[in-house]
């Protein structure tokens, strides 16, 4: 994995705006994405966690404009040169779409029901006109293949599939334009572990065949640690810590990182000191968020500054690579992800 | 004889479904117990009839398409045998163990929760109807529970409809709608599946606290072991429509025998681990298109000819540890035999 940025994101914004009345005029909006800042790095697998609601499908969205950013800059390295894609025109837009492909979260409903395995698969490819019929099949099955799925499911429909076959149909369609860029929302969370487990290989696999660069958006921080090197943690459309892998998970330095890494079920009785973290509340709503610090409602170090002031994503310990927002970062000694797995195994 | 602490007994329970298809196995000859304010969780893949066995518990499976086709539900009534299974689902005395005895709450709360009840209106429904309570001590109550499972402002909010609740808020109402009783069988069918990590930890949590409050018994139906590690005392590893390995907790997780507990093990991402996933290939079957022997046969890597031929015996590994599987009698059994 290379340290060279493959798409750098800069204060990006979406505000969806709140219609009420017969005039639906406009009434407020949520703040889905609130000045997020990020880098994706060439080869590496980028992970996104948060709470629901906390904007992290609209960040997938908004980077590669399958919804109009609001606000923000984002810029696509392509041979060498850094291009802000928010002022692409449509046909660079066209261009830009085979290099970057998203798989989604639903198996059910991201599949047309109407459309073949074949049409599915090969859409891409006829869109962007390659290849004569005959070939565009050739691709399809070998396509397939590359996913696990049989030549012969080639005329079938989504609904004659299970779960897991049917999203490798929706990976098979993402990579047919052979994409530098895969953006995977939710990809593996409606799935049995069984199959999860199955996709979750396959992601990787595809990764060292063709050296994708992978972000991917969850919610179980346990499917996010076995897949991402990086990880970036969001609360209320903000992004609260930027971290390794490593870090993360053995020296977290944002509270509500400590209590996601608490609540993560673990399948055994704790003891002591591994007892669990339990976060009151629950997310305020992002029409209406919290003033200063977004977290100060939920955080166990709340203080008067979290309550006015917002704290800005800083580097921690002088490290470039790990960043949070908190406004005391370097006083709280926060638990890592080890201390809160102390378990009995005495039998008792 | 009988446990003196015994609750529940289910006895080679078989639940089918009759559709157009032709017959859906969806619970095959299930048995297993529960004493007393104990935690057995049920855990499998999706369509392994984790919740057909849920609702058959409370007598809830969906008619006219499921019956119970064989075997029994014995309850416990303070001691006395009650057969559940030989009672009208619909009948009176089936509705009063449903509300004074039972309570079920599903993974979508909206499921249990009317729309177009204010949450108080339904707790107190329940109160009256169950508990003869009058308006003025039932709102009292539902205040109460509310408070209970940890909803802000209870007085107020007890006033408020379901959609004005967020999804976690719901499933608490659920839950206090469900323990406004004082049951002793809890049957949970992914309580907490469609909820983030804080607000699942904060229910699971609260389960286990309302728990050694009343000496419930609780049923946890869940797809994710680690979530079953958290709260059970004892876990049922189902496998269409089989039980294919109960144990307690603690030999699940560290003396799993049966292959497909083994695989669901080895199929978790675990924090710090970088060993690649170990996935089952091929899926459930269709409970309608059973394979002959061993319903694992096809998936299952330790397979012979005779799991192809003959359903597996139960065998016992140790007290209260027991699996369904040849593969365990070749290697165990046989051997000392
Ligand atoms: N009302 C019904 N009519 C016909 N078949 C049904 C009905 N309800 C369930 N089944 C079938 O019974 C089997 C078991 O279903 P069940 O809902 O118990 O699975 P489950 O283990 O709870 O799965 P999940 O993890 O997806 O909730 C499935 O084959 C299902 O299709
Ligand atoms: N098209 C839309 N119109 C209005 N609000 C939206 C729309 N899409 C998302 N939102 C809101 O934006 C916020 C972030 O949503 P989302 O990005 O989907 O979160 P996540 O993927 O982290 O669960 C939520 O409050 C959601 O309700
Ligand atoms: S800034 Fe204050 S409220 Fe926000 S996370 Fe840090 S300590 Fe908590
Ligand atoms: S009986 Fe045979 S096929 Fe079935 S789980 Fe055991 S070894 Fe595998
Ligand atoms: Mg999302
Ligand atoms: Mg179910």
């Amino acid at each position: 994995m290379s340290t060279e940025t493959l798409m750098r994101v800069s204060n990006l914004k979406k505000y969806f705006p709140i219609r009420k009345g017969v005039l639906r005029r406009v009434a407020g909006h949520v703040k889905a994405v609130d000045d997020v800042s990020f880098q994706i790095r060439q080869g590496e697998t980028l992970g996104m966690v948060g709470e629901s609601g906390c904007g992290k499908s609209t960040t997938g969205r908004s980077i590669i404009r399958l919804i109009e950013p609001t606000a923000g800059s984002v810029k696509y390295r392509t041979a060498g040169q850094e291009e802000e894609i928010t002022h692409f025109n449509k046909t660079q837009m066209k261009a830009f779409r085979q290099r970057v492909q998203m798989v989604f979260q639903d198996p059910f409903s991201s599949l047309d029901p109407r459309m073949s395995v074949r049409d599915t698969v090969s859409e891409p490819l006829f869109v962007h006109r390659m290849g004569s019929q005959k070939e565009r099949t050739e691709q399809v099955k070998e396509l397939l293949q590359t996913v696990g799925l049989s030549v012969t499911h080639l005329n079938r429909f989504p609904h004659q599939f299970s779960g897991g076959q049917r999203q490798r149909i929706g990976i098979a369609r993402a990579l047919a334009l052979r994409p530098e860029l895969i953006i995977c929302d939710e990809a593996v969370s409606a799935l049995d572990v069984s199959v999860q487990a199955q996709i979750l290989n396959l992601l990787q696999d595809l990764q060292s065949e063709f050296g994708l660069t992978y972000m991917f958006i969850a919610h179980d921080l346990s499917v996010i640690d076995y897949i991402s090197d990086r990880i970036v943690v969001m609360y209320l459309g903000k992004i609260v810590e930027v971290a390794t892998k490593q870090q993360l998970y053995d020296n977290p330095s944002h509270p509500y990182t400590e209590a996601l890494l608490g609540a993560i079920p673990i399948g055994e009785k704790r003891v002591g000191e591994g007892k669990r973290l339990l976060l009151g509340g629950t997310v305020p709503s992002p029409a209406n968020p919290p003033p200063g610090c977004t977290f100060h409602t939920r955080c166990p170090y709340a203080a008067d500054i979290c309550r006015q002031k917002e704290p800005v994503l800083e580097s921690v310990a002088n490290s470039g690579d790990h960043q949070a927002a908190c406004h005391f970062t370097t006083e709280l000694e926060l638990k890592s992800f080890y201390d809160f797995s102390q378990v009995d195994r005495s039998g008792a | 004889m009988t446990e003196p602490n015994r609750l529940v007994e289910v006895n080679d329970l078989e639940v089918v479904f009759d559709t157009v298809e032709g017959r859906t196995h969806a619970v095959n000859g299930v048995s297993f117990s529960m004493d007393a304010g104990e935690t057995v969780g049920i855990v499998g893949e999706s369509g392994c009839g984790k919740s057909v066995m849920s609702l058959a518990m409370l007598q809830l499976v969906p008619r006219p398409h499921g019956k119970i086709a064989r075997g029994s539900i014995i309850y416990y009534q303070r001691g006395k045998a009650v057969e559940i299974t030989k009672l009208n689902p619909t009948g009176k005395a089936m509705r009063a163990l449903r509300g004074n005895e039972m309570a079920m709450i599903f993974q979508e709360p909206m499921t249990s929760l009317n729309p177009v009840y204010t949450i108080g209106e339904q707790i107190m429904e329940v109160l009256r109807l169950h508990q003869k309570m009058d308006n003025t001590r039932a709102k009292q109550r539902a205040i109460e529970m509310l408070e209970k499972v940890g909803v802000p402002d209870a007085a107020q909010r007890v006033e408020e409809y379901p959609h004005q609740f967020s999804g976690g808020m719901r499933q608490r109402a659920m839950i206090a709608m469900a323990l406004s009783c004082t049951p002793n069988l809890l049957v949970a069918d992914e309580p907490t599946t469609a909820l983030d990590v804080t607000i699942e930890a904060q229910i699971l949590e609260l389960l286990a606290e309302l728990q050694r409050d009343i000496n419930m018994a609780v049923l946890f139906i869940s797809h994710d072991l680690k979530v079953i590690g958290e709260i059970a005392d004892r876990v049922i590893v189902m496998y269409a429509g089989w039980v294919v390995e109960e144990a307690m907790r603690e030999d699940i997780f560290q003396n799993p025998q049966h292959p497909y507990t083994r695989s669901l093990l080895a199929a978790i991402p675990r924090i710090g681990r970088r060993e690649r996933l170990v996935s089952i290939p091929g899926r459930v079957p269709s409970l309608s298109q059973l394979p002959p022997g061993c319903f694992f046969a096809p998936r299952c890597p330790a397979a012979t000819d005779q799991c192809r031929r003959e359903e597996p015996q139960v065998f016992t590994v140790n007290q209260g540890h027991t699996v369904k599987c040849w593969n365990y009698w070749d290697k165990e059994v046989q051997k000392t035999s």
